[in-house]
């Protein structure tokens, strides 16, 4: 269950994310949806590792 | 907490099973003595990222850069990082803050990339993982909730948003479950 809640949230952050996830892609970077499209936190439980969720603009 | 926890304590061996007694064994050097243990349970509580993972490159004995390490032991690009080439192996979280170290001290950095990373910006992904959880007019958490962490919090959260009854019979549960520990 917690996956599916999370399949969900995950595409809602990726139209958020848009324009950082298309000119990463852009420039060659290769990107996934995480384990079954469920994004951040499932792939940290899953992998433990493979994320990078971007630490927040400080200046 | 009055736990009994052994120090400088090493297992010898991996620990066996037996499916017929449903107990491990599992033998422990402890200053210099064995002592072999039969609990029900083994619990792994080693930490995350353990110890860390250099592979080999080969030629890498040949390397005439000023520093070549593993991202646990890094301390930092140098304040003036012009003209110096950097190459970052691996794409997630250590990874991505090094090469901007490097990039934001004026290094030319590339990054080396084998399988894909899943990407979000914090400012988008907690906003939408972590809402109505610490808000103003949040669901109010419980406080197993809180001593927990994340994991159920995000989940929870998000089955609210998309089923507001759901979380009104499960956090009555958990309270339930609370007062267990408190």
């Amino acid at each position: 269950m917690l996956k599916r809640l999370h399949q969900d949230s995950r595409k809602e952050i990726e139209e958020l994310d848009k324009a950082t996830l298309d000119g990463l892609t852009a420039t060659g970077f290769k990107l996934d949806e995480g384990p079954d499209g469920a994004g951040f936190f499932i792939k940290y439980l899953e992998r433990g590792g493979g994320i990078y969720p971007s630490s927040p603009v400080l200046n | 907490m009055e736990l009994n926890i052994w120090m400088s304590s090493t297992l010898t061996d991996i620990p066996t099973y037996s499916s017929s007694d449903r107990k491990w064994s599992v033998t422990i050097s402890r200053n210099g003595a064995l002592r072999t243990l039969h609990p029900k349970h083994v619990i792994m509580a080693t930490g995350h990222s353990g110890e860390p993972n250099i592979p080999e490159f080969p030629g890498a004995g040949d390397f005439k850069g000023d520093r070549l390490c593993h991202s646990s032991q890094f301390s930092g690009a140098k304040a003036d990082s012009q003209g110096l080439k950097a190459v970052v192996i691996g794409c997630c979280n250590s990874a991505h803050d090094i090469a901007q170290d490097y990039y934001e001290r004026g290094a030319e950095v590339t990054m080396v990339q084998r399988s894909s990373t899943y990407v979000m910006t914090s400012e988008n992904g907690l906003g939408v993982l972590l809402r109505g959880c610490y808000e103003e007019d949040g669901v109010g958490l419980p406080k197993i909730l809180i001593k927990t962490g994340l994991i159920f919090s995000w989940g929870l959260a998000s089955a609210r948003r998309r089923r507001p009854d759901f979380s009104r019979y499960h956090f009555s549960s958990a309270e339930k479950i609370t007062s267990g520990f408190s």
